[in-house]
């Protein structure tokens, strides 16, 4: 014979279904030998000689002693089993099986302290009662197998318990079981009142763990007629007040909603029970008194506080007066204002950095082995960042990826979006991107989660580097580098990540060899480049005819800073004080702009109206103080002279100043010089035109498409793993 | 002897050339078929996630505070669409 276990039923004056319950208890069927303990405080209707007809061990206190909290400790106390299952004198085990399914789920690992099971409504409960305790009990595992309910202290599992404590605490004496040894560790709170919601909160909360056992049944539930219904919710919500401070939510909103969701709740029970018609009507008006008067008791009696004494008295079922807040400690894991006068700090599931931190530690490029194999066609997949309408590095990504699609290859899209800044699905997505962009055949996903693999994988701009990096069933991981992104930050942890994703090792592609060298100079990475091709037939080539005097157009995206635009902007304020002619027409910004002389903005508009701009202009002004814009290239192809900010980052793609465009020094004078020198020799201006639509003419797309195809092939024949 | 040695040894570089030329193409044609099927899986999966995107909105939709206030009006419009072809026929 293994150890023993104890049933404990508290009892006082509960002979109406106290020789129903023992009964059933002493019917069950365990391997262990079975200890009944009654603590009975003060019955006078018979009950004691029921418990004594069943063998109970008895044990009798004051009834000014009772407490629900400090009575169960003492009946762990005199309790001689390793396990206590402990019942109310009107809770019935369902079957003689419920003891051994008490003991199945403290077998089921080794730190299982509680075990609960559901409660079955006598046959002659409300249709309300039926429902709520069906729902309730759904709540474990679906309401059929059993559910082990542990708390993993890591940052998701403190997240799901603080979600919904109730269901990881919930723990009921009513149909329950305690192992001795867990109490010995933490018994019960000897308080007035749920005592079993304490004992579940703090066992679940020391780490161990709790079982619900569906086969561990027993028959209870409580049905009175409406208005003592009222009375028992008052003394409960007061109870739950004095012990847990709960306070039960009004409003002209949420008492109504809630009303309207309990009733709701009946009426799919009801449906599902096959009630419906006028039998259905009726009992939901039922339903809709009942929930009324429950949710009247439970509002009134957590503010009982505020009620005179022979008020409450009156209220009470238990014809109790009095109201005893006792201080119970918060939980630690649920407090949420530690520190006076703060505020809790909104919890996130999806805090926008989390790709970073989910990075480290570092780690190598993930590629699969394969034996350097070019073979055509490939598949290639592109992470994109989301983009906005007119974004230029979007436009040449959708361009090279059409590029390579007209070589034959395969491509798919994937938008990877951590900040969250476009939550339209794919296809939305593609629609946008043939239409706005470029007409490309790829699908297109928002998120990573279809990503299956690729031969050839392209992280497009730095924040898509971390996730690429990982990203499985590749057999090269490629980064297309269009600009030095960390210089697209202030000092800051923006500018350490960009610069780290250029150390990952990565395969790299950069627009302009400019860009190239730096990889290899700066981060050791291995890189090729490509030189961007321009729209040569939206930006036709127009000669001096028709170019207005003194008109410059001003590429002045101020939303970016590396286009020095208040610098450009210094250069047209002194060129203005010089030339009462000059007519700046600004571009590219969709923010409002204030200056110290007279120009027009244009905003953001299509490239044709750009187009007719570079036709009309006598002069424009585009800034690069990293690689340089593709403006200037379709500035060239339209013949318009333009003025850059001299630097390697220019001068390496464009040659001297006054071969292809002129190059100022970066300064305010500096510029107004280059722009008016631009205005006034106009023959000059016209023949460096020329030169760089000649330049233009031969940077394509098709030239563009090669240069990458080009250097998917050499790493495809050089695999990273073989 | 030597001489049938010799022949051998021709037609087996012969065999091994060609065999080695219909690997390659069947390589190729293998490659080919992986990249077809590739794209056509990409495509399943974009209208996959269209279709979960559009059920998502329909369940919000139709779970939605005002579609349930707003249930009486719909089934007051099919009612009165009822009644009124039911007046039609009878005239």
């Amino acid at each position: 014979m293994a150890a023993k276990v104890t049933v404990a039923i508290p009892v006082y004056n509960g002979a109406r279904y106290l020789d129903e319950v023992l009964t059933a208890v002493r019917a069950q069927r365990v391997d262990r030998e079975l200890e009944l303990l009654v603590i009975d405080s003060g019955s006078t209707d018979g009950s004691l000689e029921i418990a004594e007809r069943h063998g109970a061990r008895i044990h009798r206190i004051p009834k000014s002693e009772f407490s629900h909290g400090g009575t169960r400790n003492l009946a762990m106390q005199l309790a001689e089993g390793d396990h206590v299952a402990f019942l109310t004198q009107d809770s019935t085990p369902a079957h003689d099986g419920w003891l051994a399914a008490m003991l199945e789920g403290f077998a089921q690992a080794e730190d299982v302290a509680l075990v609960f099971g559901p409660h079955d409504p006598r046959p002659d409960a409300s249709h309300m009662i039926k429902c709520e305790m069906e729902r309730h009990f759904a709540t474990w595992a679906n309401g059929s197998g059993s559910d082990i309910q542990r708390i993993e202290h890591t940052g998701p599992g403190l997240r799901a318990y603080r979600g919904y404590p109730g269901r990881w605490a919930f723990f009921s004496d009513v149909n329950g079981a305690v192992a001795k040894w867990a109490w010995e560790r933490i018994p019960y709170r000897t308080v007035p009142y749920a005592e079993d919601q304490l004992l579940g909160r703090e066992m679940i909360e020391a780490g161990l763990a709790k079982v619900y056992h569906p086969g561990a049944r027993v028959v209870h539930s409580h049905d009175y007629p409406p208005l003592q219904f009222f009375r028992r919710y008052f003394d409960e919500f007061r109870s739950l007040r004095e012990v847990l401070g709960h306070v039960e939510a009004l409003g002209w909103r949420v008492t109504p909603m809630t009303i309207r969701g309990l009733v709701g709740h009946d009426k799919r029970w009801l449906r599902r029970h096959g009630v419906r018609g006028a039998e259905l009507v009726g009992l939901l008006a039922v339903s809709a008194r009942h929930h009324f008067l429950r949710q009247l008791g439970a509002i009134v009696g957590s503010r009982s506080d505020r009620l005179p004494a022979p008020v409450r008295k009156r209220l009470s079922l238990e014809g109790r007066a009095s109201f005893t807040p006792t201080t119970v400690e918060e939980s630690p894991l649920l407090r949420c204002t530690p520190e006076p006068g703060s505020k809790p700090v909104e919890v996130v599931d999806n805090w926008p950095w989390d790709f970073v931190r989910r990075a480290y530690p570092e780690r190598p490029i993930a590629t699969v082995a394969h034996a350097g194999s070019t073979a055509a066609p490939w598949t290639v997949a592109w992470v994109v960042p989301a983009w906005r309408i007119g974004s230029g590095g979007h436009t040449t990504i959708f361009r090279l990826v059409r590029q390579l699609e007209l070589r034959g290859h395969k491509c798919a899209i994937f938008v990877f979006d951590p900040f969250n800044r476009d939550p339209r699905h794919g296809a939305a997505l593609r629609e946008e991107m043939r239409e706005h962009f470029v007409p490309v055949e790829a699908q297109v996903f928002h998120g990573l989660d279809d990503f299956s693999g690729a031969d050839v994988c392209i992280a497009t701009e730095c924040w898509t580097a971390f996730p690429v990096r990982d990203l499985p069933n590749c057999r090269e991981k490629v980064y297309l580098v269009q600009d030095h992104e960390e210089e697209f930050f202030a000092t800051s942890a923006e500018s350490l990540w960009a610069a780290e994703t250029y150390r990952m090792g990565f395969r790299c592609i950069a627009y302009t060899p400019w860009m190239a060298d730096l990889l290899r100079d700066r981060y050791a990475q291995e890189a090729h480049w490509f030189e961007c091709g321009t729209d040569l037939d939206t930006f036709g080539y127009a000669g001096e005819e028709g170019r207005v005097p003194g008109m410059v157009a001003v590429y002045a995206r101020s939303e970016t800073e590396r286009r020095a635009v208040p610098l450009a902007m210094a250069g047209l304020a002194t060129l203005a004080d010089r030339r009462p002619d000059l007519h700046p027409v600004l571009f590219g910004s969709r923010q409002p702009m204030r200056l110290p002389f007279a120009a027009d903005n244009l905003g953001v508009v299509p490239p044709a109206r750009l187009a007719e701009l570079y036709r009309r202009a006598s002069a424009g002004i585009v800034f690069s103080l990293t690689t340089h814009s593709l403006v200037a290239h379709e500035m060239m192809a339209s013949g318009l002279p333009l003025v850059e900010l001299e630097g390697d980052n220019v001068g390496s793609a464009l040659g001297a100043s006054g071969e292809l465009v002129m190059l100022s020094r970066r300064t305010p004078d500096a510029i107004a010089d280059a722009l008016e020198q631009l205005l006034d020799r106009r023959e000059e201006a016209s023949a460096m035109a020329l030169r760089a639509r000649g330049f233009v003419e031969t940077r394509t797309w098709e030239r563009a498409g090669d240069q990458v195809e080009d250097a998917l092939r050499a790493f495809l024949a050089n695999p990273t793993r073989r | 002897m030597p001489r049938r040695q010799s022949t051998l040894g021709r037609l087996s570089e012969t065999d091994w050339k060609q065999r080695a030329l219909t690997a390659e193409a069947a390589l190729e044609e293998a490659r080919t078929e992986t990249a077809r099927l590739w794209s056509e899986l990409h495509e399943h999966r974009a209208d996959q996630a269209e279709l979960n995107y559009y059920r998502r909105l329909y369940e919000d939709q139709v779970d939605s505070v005002s579609w349930k206030l707003t249930r009486p009006l719909r089934e007051a419009k099919v009612l009165a669409g009822k009644a009124q072809r039911r007046l039609a026929a009878r005239r």
